[in-house]
């Protein structure tokens, strides 16, 4: 099988993002589980303290082009990058870098809210704790400046003791965001962080998505386009290839980048045909 | 739009009936299951308990001369532990030992005090200097008083005397449930118990006063005329040869080597029938005649109420239907020989029923004596069986929990973590005897000059110790904790690891301080369930070499028993009064086992609500 076919779309300039220096630039990522490829063809700069968005239609390869920025794909086996993703001007996948030191500089929120099963405190005050800040002081005043990072210090502060998993799915997620907040990271990923929320919660989730990005740089993934626009300073849009296999039985899918741009750019005058059917609802 | 499934709403109302009873036919028969499961439970638990407490038919064994008259509540503790020392005479030692010593065996005698009864009163006129070289061998009599008294109280000297000096003879016991449902049953067999044994006594007088010929015409509707003669002078010459000798198994074992007893013509009738025909024949009252016997009143009504027919059938001159063999009964009767001295006497005066527990403090707490029922006690074996818990769970936890981590968090997926992983699931189903001849093969013998303490300084003669035997059990369970905690691993969510790993967690981190402790609920229950089969284990043990004769609380490197090794050798017993301590012993371990369920269940829901 080749999949090394040229790219479908030239690498995509830094200047759309109006910056030389993007807070994390992926240059030509490849995911690869074993012998398959899942993404190719990735090439995005990531506007710093911006928020940017990944749309595409499912299977498209989004959430794993997510999680091979904070190296998170090294925790299922056989699962390979090839490609560059830069941050700070290091390259994340060189032999030196320990990912451990990567996650808590690029956090991540996931799909469905995840609290520890352990008190509010104990959830914000893990990652601190697991990087051996001991000292009680320290960790009450990053417990509070991590909730109200988060909005949620007003809702809980009462009760720092009950446990994470007591709250309604959106705190959970709020707590979840904060949790992210307190190993003091500068990039935040965020894997459909409202996919299981209701229309309040989301709101919520995405008016603290707009505060944090004046001091972090956020990407999201989402399959609402509606969201990416509203909260989005940049949208990367993704599609699904598929090929028949050499002998004709089955075929493959991978995912591509399609079109990066500015968010209302992308929305509006997108420069792909398959861009335009897929925001204007033709498929997908 | 046309209907595809093309159901008529007649069909279709009649399948939906029978979809209805279907589901209610199943129901029912899940209920029904549970029904039999608990019903099966249930008679298990009052089958077990049932022997551990009930009536018992006793009398008191020796005697104090005396004391009948004085109640044992208004003598001075000084008095008591004065008629313990008077009434023991030389064997007060082994109270004093089991009660006061702090060493075991013949040592007692020749240590000096301070070593044989530390931290204990000692008489006037015994100095702590004294006590570094006077040994209790050389103690008088009355210095022993003092000692019981300064350091008992009148409780535990009370039941000194009761079970120890004064003693007693268990005639018959029973389950609880004749003394609740028919208690007339209890003291009707007692009586008949009371009355046998007096109606044997009266026997044993027969030839005093009798001889084979005036027998013969009493014997001959039962067998005939040509058989009476030769019976009845056997059954004297019997008698005779019984009675007159002094030394009861010398005589035993001439009568059954003899062969005398298995000839052909005696099989139709018993010794009972015999002396009840005698008895008859000879004893217009009865009543009168049990009385004066020194039968509780109680008994003598009830034996003169179920002779009586047969009284008045003799003099009908009819006769029962008679049946067993006369040799095995003879024998039997033959051979409790201090009834019919005791019968003479006027012993069953203070023959008691009283309803009483087997199950009491003293058998879980007291060092006993398992030759004698009355003074039996599991505490030896309770004490082996905590120590091979203790042993299990330190060896077998941390491996088990450990080899877990490895194969759910780092092994990775190839063929020899695949193959070693199966064969932990195949080891946990192998019987527990294998593992025993393994303990065997490895501890006792190849690894006995560790688990025998020789290394340690300790005097087994070899690797048939405690040590050896909570290592093979720690073996037998060692996969079945692999097996849960694995599963309990399995169990915690992956979105805990990710977010670990998310927040900067190492992956030591992230197992222990997240998926460790969301585990710990499943791991722990896992554990205690397995702990409790290991407490309930019997064969591997007996491979291994448990025994049943220790008398002292073991260690690390002693021989040693267990709650079930007991409960085994006391089952086996053919004496009654071991099936009620067996019954007892099986309480205790049930007590035990429930305790560590009850702990298992609580720590899942403790841990299970700090997750929710």
């Amino acid at each position: 099988m080749n999949y090394t076919s040229t790219p479908s779309s030239a690498p995509t300039s830094n200047a759309v993002i109006g910056s030389s220096t993007p807070a994390v630039e992926l240059r030509d990522v490849r995911v690869y589980y074993g012998d398959y490829m899942a993404v190719q063809n990735i090439f995005i700069p990531v506007a710093e303290k911006k928020i940017t968005a990944f749309i595409g239609p499912s299977g498209c390869g989004k959430s794993t082009v997510l999680r091979s920025i904070n190296r998170m794909n090294d925790l299922i086996p056989g699962a390979r990058v090839t490609g560059e993703v830069i941050y700070h001007g290091q390259n994340l996948y060189a032999d030196q870098v320990d990912p451990v030191e990567i996650r808590r500089r690029i956090g991540m929120v996931f799909q469905k809210p995840n609290p520890f099963p352990k008190s509010i405190y104990d959830n914000i005050a893990y990652g601190p704790r697991i990087m051996g800040v001991n000292d009680k002081a320290i960790l009450d005043e990053i417990v509070e400046s991590s909730l109200k990072g988060a909005v949620l210090w007003d809702e809980v502060k009462d009760k720092l003791t009950k446990s994470g998993m007591a709250l309604s799915g959106g705190q959970q997620q709020r707590l979840c965001i904060a949790r992210t907040l307190a190993t003091e990271p500068d990039v935040i990923l965020m894997d459909e962080p409202c996919a299981s929320l209701d229309p309040i919660a989301t709101q919520k989730i995405e008016e603290l998505m707009l505060e944090l990005a004046q001091n972090y740089t956020i990407i999201i993934v989402t399959h609402n386009m509606q969201q990416a626009v509203r909260v989005s300073d940049f949208t990367a849009f993704y599609s699904v290839r598929k090929k028949q296999t050499p002998d004709g039985t089955s075929e493959t899918r991978w995912g591509e980048l399609v079109e990066f741009g500015a968010t209302s750019k992308l929305f509006e005058d997108p420069e792909k045909e398959e861009t335009a059917d897929y925001i204007s609802g033709r498929f997908g | 739009m046309r209907s595809i499934l093309r159901l008529s709403d007649e069909q279709y109302k009649a399948t939906l009936g029978w979809r209805h009873i279907v589901g209610t036919i199943y129901e029912n028969l899940y209920r029904f299951s549970l029904v039999i499961a608990f019903a099966a439970l249930l008679i298990l638990l009052i089958q077990i308990s049932s022997q551990a407490i009930g009536p018992v038919l006793f009398v008191p064994l020796n005697p104090v001369e005396g004391l009948a008259d004085l109640p044992l509540n208004e003598l001075s503790e000084d008095e008591l532990a004065t008629i313990i020392v008077r009434e023991l005479d030389s064997g007060v030692v082994n109270v004093v030992r089991d009660q006061l010593g702090s060493v075991e065996g013949a040592e007692f005698l020749s240590v000096p005090l301070a070593q044989s009864l530390p931290r204990r009163q000692l008489p006037e006129g015994i100095s702590r200097d004294d006590a570094q070289t006077l040994t209790y061998g050389e103690l008088t009599s009355a210095q022993i008083a003092e000692l019981l008294a300064l350091n008992r109280n009148r409780a535990q000297l009370t039941e000194i005397i009761e079970k120890q000096v004064i003693g007693e003879d268990v005639i018959l016991e029973w389950a609880w449930y004749p003394w609740v449902f028919n208690r007339d049953l209890v003291y009707n067999e007692s009586a008949l118990e009371l009355g046998g044994e007096l109606a044997r006594g009266i026997l044993r007088e027969v030839p005093d006063i009798f001889t084979a010929e005036d027998l013969a015409p009493g014997l001959e509707p039962i067998i005939g005329a040509e058989n009476s003669p030769t019976v009845a002078a056997d059954y004297f010459r019997l008698q005779e040869l019984f009675f007159t000798y002094e030394d009861w198994d010398i005589d035993r074992r001439r009568v059954l080597a003899s062969g005398s007893l298995t000839s052909d013509g005696r099989s139709s009738f018993t010794a009972q029938d015999v002396t009840r025909r005698v008895s008859r024949d000879l004893i217009p009252d009865i009543q009168q005649v049990v009385e004066a016997a020194g039968v509780p009143a109680f008994a003598a009504a009830q034996i003169a109420t179920s002779f009586a027919p047969e009284i008045a059938a003799t003099r009908d001159g009819k006769l029962t239907e008679l049946s067993g063999t006369l040799p095995r009964d003879l024998l039997s009767s033959l051979m409790a020989p201090n009834f019919a001295t005791r019968l003479r006497n006027g012993e069953y005066n203070g023959a008691t029923i009283e309803f009483r527990s087997w199950l009491t403090w003293g058998f879980v707490t007291e060092r006993g004596q398992n030759s004698t029922p009355e003074l039996a006690s599991i505490r030896v074996a309770a004490l082996g069986s905590i120590w091979l818990v203790s042993i299990c769970i330190l060896v077998a936890f941390p491996l088990g929990v450990g080899a877990a981590i490895y194969l759910e968090e780092y092994a990775s997926d190839n063929w020899l973590n695949n193959l070693i992983e199966t064969n932990i699931r195949n080891l946990s189903g192998v019987p527990s005897i294998i593992y025993g001849l393994l303990g065997l093969a490895v501890f006792v013998r190849a690894f006995g000059f560790f688990t025998s303490g020789e290394v340690f300084g300790s005097d087994s003669e070899n690797g048939r110790t405690i040590i050896s035997a909570g290592f093979t059990l720690a073996l037998l369970i060692l996969p079945v904790i692999i097996i849960n905690s694995q599963e309990a691993l399995r169990a915690v969510p992956s979105t805990i690891r990710e977010a670990s790993y998310g927040l900067g967690g190492t992956k030591w981190q992230t197992i222990w301080r997240q998926v460790l402790p969301a585990a710990v609920p499943g791991i722990l229950t896992g554990t205690i369930l397995s702990l409790s089969r290991a407490v309930g284990e019997a064969g591997p043990l007996l491979v291994v070499g448990a025994s049943t004769a220790i008398s002292a609380d073991p260690n690390l490197f002693s021989g040693f028993t267990a709650v079930p090794i007991q409960i085994y050798n006391w089952t086996e017993d053919s004496r009654p009064e071991y099936q009620h301590l067996a019954a007892a012993a099986i309480v205790v371990l049930l007590i035990i086992l429930i305790a560590m369920n009850t702990v298992a269940i609580t720590l899942r829901n403790r841990y299970s609500k700090q997750l929710a």
